[in-house]
């Protein structure tokens, strides 16, 4: 079961294999709000939490695909102790990860240590090597070449020899290099209280005002005809509503909610229909009836030529 | 703008006298305006469904789409039970009739009301199979008239005016 956390009427999806699955098998988008580890600045791509609609997660709620929750909320006198305890673990994080850079270390030295006394023990053979090859004939002048390397190579396994000594003792991971995990969800279980949608609370404030119900009939009946719908605030509607994933189509619809009996006035259904065409989208009317049926009306504007 | 054609009756009348022109349904019935005096205008009368003002908005929708959409024919219908008279009009020859309904911009009409409206234009509507629908006739008070097509159920958009991913 997946979990949606709400305080304050709105209602936020942390994990992201449950955003997958809102939006893959459910058919419900949302809308990710929050900043990205590497980008908090920007506010172009946005990523976890996830906000969903009021009529989004009533509907999850309602078909029992999804467990709305209040989110605990902590104490403010026990921030001090949660900061308390947030700088004991990182400290923790920094011993033990110091702990197992050394160990690290100290396993690849056992791994080198063949490759190491091999070479040290090649080293001695040319030094014992070199007086002798100082005697022969044709030595003039590739002797001198001959003993450069070896100088060389003496100087580069120089330190090499010697690591094993100080690499015993205690080395520190410095601070920078310490590994910090960022959670993608909570990463330890917190108590929530299940929240129940049908009553209203501070947390769901929603529960039984007819904005709310007007527009949850609504939505309800486009989801369940296979419609894929998010907010239609930047068009002043109350649903944009798309044949499929928003990411692969346009909207087809601007849908605005009305009560069947609510007069429209017509100023307002000039502006709308007019703007949804040059936006190249039919408004649609959408009433629910007595019966539980929803009545929909599209409306273009007519360029009579 | 083109909905700006409406406007030409109330020009050609403004020269009937002066006062005339202004918009107010109860001009239009002096004697010595021609509009009065109209075939149509007084078919319109004769129907006797809403008052003066719903007939003379009536009429300039049918001035507007005889005199500057050029439409083929446009008769006028009333409905009694919805207190509308509404037109019937085919722009082209032998093509399907389509029903305009005048209102007002000052009016509001609430989704019933327009489901209400759909549903009595279905007696009107030539073909019985396609969805209702009906296109609403939007007049401003200095006869500006702005058209909506209303259908029942879901319309997509103009296929044409979809554009290619870009």
């Amino acid at each position: 079961m997946l979990v949606v956390e709400v305080a304050n009427g709105r209602s936020l999806v942390w994990g992201a294999e449950a955003v997958q699955a809102l939006r893959e098998r459910l058919g419900v988008g949302g809308r990710a709000v929050g900043a990205l580890p590497r980008g908090p600045r920007q506010n172009s791509r946005l990523g976890l939490p996830l906000l969903l609609m009021p009529e989004e997660a009533r509907l999850l709620a309602e078909i029992g695909a999804v467990t709305l929750v209040s989110v605990p909320h902590p104490d403010p006198r026990n921030h001090s102790l949660a900061l308390a305890s947030f700088k004991q673990q990182q400290e923790q994080d920094l011993r033990d990860q110091s702990a197992l850079a050394a160990e690290a270390r100290e396993a690849r030295r056992r791994e080198l240590l063949e490759k190491i006394t091999e070479g040290q023990a090649a080293k001695k053979q040319k030094l014992e090597q070199d007086p002798a090859a100082l005697g022969s004939p044709t030595a003039g002048e590739s002797e001198a070449r001959a003993s450069q390397p070896a100088r060389e190579e003496e100087t580069a396994a120089g330190p090499s020899s010697s690591q094993p000594g100080p690499s015993d003792g205690p080395t520190s991971l410095p601070r920078s290099a310490l590994l910090v995990q960022l959670a993608t969800a909570r990463p330890r279980p917190a108590k929530a209280r299940p929240l129940d949608w049908r009553i209203q609370s501070k947390d769901w404030p929603h529960a039984g005002r007819p904005a709310h119900e007007l527009r949850y009939s609504v939505y309800r009946d486009l989801w369940e005809r296979g419609f894929f719908l998010s907010a239609a605030g930047k068009f002043g509607g109350d649903f944009l509503v798309y044949p499929g994933d928003p990411l692969r189509f346009h909207a087809h619809y601007i849908a605005q909610c009305w009560a069947a009996g609510d007069s429209i006035p017509l100023q307002d259904l000039v502006s709308a229909g007019r703007l949804g065409t040059s936006v190249r989208k039919t408004l649609l009317l959408c009433s629910p009836q007595p019966d539980g049926k929803v009545v929909y009306t599209s409306l273009q504007w007519a360029s009579l030529q | 703008m083109e909905e700006r054609g409406g406007a030409e009756p109330t020009l050609g009348c403004s020269g009937q006298g002066p006062g005339a022109g202004r918009g107010s349904g109860d001009l239009w019935a002096l004697e010595d305006a021609w509009m009065g005096s109209h075939p149509k205008y007084l078919e319109m009368m004769e129907l006797d469904i809403g008052d003066i003002t719903h007939v003379y908005i009536a009429f300039l929708v049918y001035l507007d789409l005889m005199e500057s959409k050029s439409w083929h024919k446009v008769n006028c219908v009333g409905f009694p039970e919805l207190q509308h008279i509404c037109l019937v009009g085919t722009e082209i020859e032998g093509e399907g009739s389509q029903t305009i309904v005048p209102t007002p911009i000052s009016a509001s009409l609430s989704h019933k009301r327009i489901r209400e409206t759909l549903k009595a234009s279905r007696k009107l509507q030539s073909d019985p199979d396609l969805p209702m629908s009906l296109t609403l006739a939007i007049v401003e008070f200095d006869s500006t008239i702005v058209y909506s097509k209303l259908t029942d159920g879901f319309m997509l958009p103009d296929p044409q005016n979809i554009s290619p991913r870009r």
